[in-house]
């Protein structure tokens, strides 16, 4: 692994964790004196100071530990922290996010408000410290050293044998430890590191320079017998299998341990050496050397809540985890999204190749039953792999979810109203390509629900009989092939006369065209409904939401809206369940297939002669239960042929996109099948009528159709 | 980095693993011409351990190279401290 | 079948060339009775003829596209492009896979012929006059025993334009 990798490495964990801090501090904003979620907290901050602190992020690193500080002091004390308390935290996390940009773009200087953020810590804990001074919160380090000795005697006491081995202090130990002043302590350090060390980015120099950095390196001694002749030297290879370093340091032990958080357990060794003095004399020069082992490292937490957990995020310390999650005690493997999706498409080539072999005539015409049985076993082993494959790509939508906690706070805070944002299905899997593009849309639709769709003040609510309170959901499901998610608010509902009033005035609709609820709704999600202004007297719909319908069009979703005056109102984003494979309707025109999303059918039938109408210059129609649709032929809007099919002899498809319902009419259903589909690419994005390909079980290609262009 | 001067090689102490490797290759095709290893800029630390490991093993592949940094098992730096080493396994007393 | 062999034969043959860097073969293969030849450093590779599907409202010589074992590229009918009658696939019709810059891209050609190695010597410049086709298409001419062969200007077959959208065709 070389240095850029693991960079790219560290971006991606630090990333995550930052993106858990504000989950995670609203959720304890909701239960402050969970010490569990303020451990977490502190864990996923504590790992990231390291993990920058030994990348040379040096801004991020100091911005970090002062907020480690401050969670420190909460995890140690009874205090719990208020609400002031949380904003600063919250404040901190967008430092944070910030200085990360910052520090990866090589960007110089801090963000505006670091100084800030950092001067806000500081005072807290002054704060705090002063308001309990009699708190051994704020123990000195004298404080520390001498729990430190005494927590030692103890461990002798049962580990006497383990540490006989240890007990012996060299002369070149007594010597140095004379040098030391009274505040000092002295540390032995033994770096074992492995002999990928370089291509891990790692040296033993760099961690010299960050131990001198916390104290004087009187000596270190340096195992150098396992270095080969020239001719079998790679360079970047360790050859030093054990380096012996001398540290005085005024920093206790745990301190120095945080230096050494991104090696591995058996890599290093960090002791104090001392001498008992007093004893000196009497006993020939009793000494004790102090080693501190991960073990005790745990006794250490539990008996003296402040002392720093060395290496809080490694499985082995997870005792100290009360109540693990179920998410912490499965195992994870990390792969490439680039190598799942070359298996996803080698998977859609082996359902191709075998659907071949399953539609191939004469392979049917083989009588003989263990050829049959064996292509029956490969199809369904094949179904299983890909569902397999497709479940890889699959995560729970329950993180973005969470994300959403923290946009209700903030943007229910600017407006001054009362929210609460109730979650469920939080479970529901979902495509991870998905799960980003979903991120932005979602924000909006949650800023809205809170701005426009609830009631302008709590006093308003009150009058109307509700509560003060106002509730906005958010829930994800599963619907039919699909996935829905639910943005729903109990606040003042859409005002349907007044959208289609708007909608006349710009030109959206005409007067003569009959428009059903949800289609006067959807209005409000068209570009040029609305401009970002003038828009909250119409129970303020709108801002900006034809931007959320173009992205989750992207995602090959549809937005559709339910609404009842002064109830609510109800967006529901109907999801594929992933973007690479669809579920078409497979129909053909002027002989070549095409594919129709079956999200966007609402029906298909063949017409009887009697309901299908010509409007003079206005074309054709067939009356479907009292509505007039529209018939769009498939051939002449694609410009496949002239031909002109007679409409009760062909079928209808009746689609339904942003401009309401309309038919397409096709020679012919072939049937229903889920394909995988390719695109065609941006340039030919110009062809508004078709949105990718398939590859049919035959190996050739079918378009599929982009119902939104089909008709407008 | 490093310059050759004579029979002369001059180093500096704080160049990079990429430069050490650099130096190695340099170094293996010319160590019959070299007689000694001298260091440039005295007071530098080293930027990696790897160039201490290959100094040890030129040493060892060409016991009678000299390279004044390395006689008498143990050199002082500015900010490491006094960096020794042995040859022998060293054996762990802590 | 016989034509897809000859085409993996030659697939084949291409292989080895261009592990030899090659920089004056061609590969040559008809159109009608006319003898056409292409640096073989932009063949990727030959295959028999297999159906395309159309793509609605692209010019005529825009035969479709097909499957590349997964990859969905485009195929231009070279009669087409160059103006010349179409023609039903025969037995020995062939795509002809090139990369053009990035791109792949399929020539329907009527049949495939060899690797042809070209001295500079024989090289000439286009006339401008004697030939089926726009000269445009033609870069320059072989005189090879009794035949000549019209080396093509892959780049002025496509124009950028039209590169640029079988670029995000295959890309994406």
């Amino acid at each position: 692994m070389d240095k850029e990798k693991l960079k790219e490495i560290f971006i991606e964990e630090a990333s995550e964790i930052i993106e858990k801090l504000d989950i995670e501090i609203i959720n304890l904003e909701e239960k402050p004196d969970d010490k569990d979620l303020l451990n977490e907290l502190f864990r996923g901050v504590h790992t990231l100071k390291g993990s920058a602190n030994s990348f040379g992020f040096k801004r991020l690193g100091e911005f970090v530990h002062g907020f480690e500080d401050v969670l420190d002091y909460y995890r140690g004390g009874d205090d719990v922290p208020q609400r002031e308390h949380i904003d600063i935290f919250l404040d901190a996390v967008d430092v944070i996010k910030e200085v990360f940009e910052y520090e990866i773009n090589d960007t110089s200087g801090v963000p505006d408000r670091y100084q800030d953020c950092i001067d806000a810590f500081r005072n807290l804990i002054n704060a705090k410290k002063n308001s309990s001074e009699s708190d051994e919160v704020s123990a000195t380090l004298d404080d520390l050293d001498s729990k430190d000795i005494s927590s030692e005697f103890a461990l002798d006491d049962d580990e006497t044998t383990k540490e006989q081995g240890s007990s012996n202090v060299t002369s070149l130990q007594k010597e140095l430890l004379r040098s030391l002043s009274e505040t000092e302590i002295l540390l032995k350090i033994v770096l074992t590191l492995d002999d990928d060390l370089y291509l891990r980015g790692q040296d033993h120099t760099i961690f010299l320079r960050l131990l001198k950095s916390e104290g004087v390196i009187l000596s270190s001694f340096w195992d150098l017998s396992k270095v080969p002749p020239l001719n079998e030297l790679d360079p970047q290879k360790n050859y030093i299998p054990s380096v012996e370093i001398y540290l005085k340091t005024t920093k206790d032990i745990e301190e120095i341990g945080e230096i050494f958080e991104y090696l591995e357990d058996y890599e290093y060794k960090i002791e104090e050496i001392s001498i008992n003095f007093s004893d000196e004399e009497e006993n020939k020069e009793e000494e004790k050397v102090k080693e501190k082992s991960a073990k005790e490292e745990v006794k250490n937490i539990e008996s003296q809540p402040q002392a720093k957990p060395r290496k809080t995020q490694k499985s082995e310390n997870s005792q100290e985890i009360k109540t693990p999650s179920a998410s912490q005690q499965r195992s994870f493997v990390k792969i490439d999204t680039l190598k799942l999706d070359e298996l996803f498409d080698s998977v859609g080539e082996l359902v191709i190749a075998q659907n071949f072999l399953a539609e191939n005539e004469k392979i049917n015409n083989i009588k003989d039953e263990n050829v049959l049985k064996t292509i029956e076993t490969l199809s369904k082993i094949t179904r299983l792999i890909q569902n397999r494959v497709m479940s890889l790509r699959m995560v729970p939508i329950r993180d973005t979810f969470e994300k959403m906690k923290r946009v209700v706070r903030d943007s229910s805070r600017k407006v001054k109203k009362e929210v609460k944002l109730i979650i469920s299905g939080e479970d529901t899997e979902i495509d991870k390509t998905m799960v980003d593009a979903l991120s932005d849309p979602l924000i909006h639709m949650i800023r809205n629900a809170i701005d426009h769709g609830l009631e302008a003040t709590p006093e308003d609510r009150e009058a109307k009989g509700k509560n003060r309170e106002g509730e906005v959901g958010l829930r994800a499901y599963h619907k039919g092939g699909n996935i829905v998610i639910e943005i729903s608010d109990d606040g003042r509902g859409i005002n349907r006369d007044k959208v289609y009033k708007k909608a006349l005035e710009r030109g959206l609709i005409s007067e003569d065209e009959e428009l059903s609820d949800s289609q006067v709704f959807g209005l409000i999600m068209q570009a040029g409904f609305s401009t970002a202004d003038k828009i909250s007297d119409i129970s303020g719909r709108g801002v900006g939401l034809d931007v959320v319908r173009s992205s989750i069009e992207a995602l090959r979703g549809k937005v559709e809206i339910e609404s009842k005056l002064d109830k609510g109102s109800k967006f529901c984003i109907l999801l594929p369940l992933t973007l690479a494979i669809i579920d078409g309707m497979l129909v053909k025109s002027s002989g070549e297939t095409f594919i129709i999303p079956t999200l966007s059918i609402v029906e298909s039938f063949r017409p009887h002669e009697d309901i299908v109408h010509t409007a003079q210059g206005q074309g054709e129609f067939v009356n479907l239960r009292d509505e007039l649709l529209p018939i769009v032929r498939l051939n002449r809007i694609l410009e496949l042929d002239n031909n002109n099919p007679k409409v009760c002899e062909s079928t209808l498809v009746c689609a339904e996109n942003e401009n309401g319902r309309f038919a397409i009419l096709v020679d012919e259903l072939v049937g229903r099948q889920q394909v995988v589909i390719k695109t065609l690419g941006k340039t030919l994005s110009h062809l508004k009528e078709v949105s990718g390909g398939a590859v049919l079980g035959n190996g050739e290609i079918a378009l599929i159709l982009n119902v939104e262009g089909l008709y407008n | 980095m490093f310059n050759i001067d004579g029979e002369v090689l001059n180093i500096t102490l704080d160049m990079g693993l990429d430069d050490v490797v650099e130096l190695k290759n340099f170094i293996e095709s010319r160590l019959e011409y070299i007689d000694e290893i001298g260091i440039d800029g005295s007071g530098k630390d080293f930027a990696t351990s790897s160039l201490l490991q290959l100094l040890i093993s030129i040493k060892k592949s060409k016991p009678e190279i000299k390279i004044p940094l390395l006689e008498g098992c143990n050199f002082e730096l500015k900010e490491f401290g006094k960096i020794s080493w042995t040859e022998e396994e060293l054996v762990d007393n802590g | 079948m016989d034509e897809a062999k000859k085409g993996s034969d030659i697939a084949e043959e291409i292989k080895k060339e261009l592990s030899s860097v090659a920089q004056n073969r061609y590969l040559t293969f008809y159109i009608e009775d006319e003898k056409y030849g292409i640096n073989i450093h932009n063949v990727k590779e030959i295959i028999a003829y297999m159906r395309t599907t159309k793509i609605p409202k692209t010019p005529e010589y825009m035969k479709g596209v097909m499957n590349l074992r997964g990859n969905i590229i485009p195929v231009v009918d070279t009669r087409l492009k160059f103006n010349l009658k179409e023609i039903e696939p025969q037995m020995h019709t062939a795509i002809v896979i090139i990369q053009l810059g990035g791109v792949l891209v399929g020539f329907v050609v009527d049949m495939v012929d060899e690797v042809l190695s070209v001295k500079d010597e024989q090289l000439s410049d286009t006339p401008k006059f004697g030939s089926k086709i726009d000269t445009d298409y033609i870069k320059n001419m072989v005189r090879s025993e009794d035949e000549v062969i019209m080396v093509l200007n892959l780049d002025s077959l496509m124009s950028q334009q039209e590169l640029e959208i079988y670029d995000t065709i295959s890309q994406d």
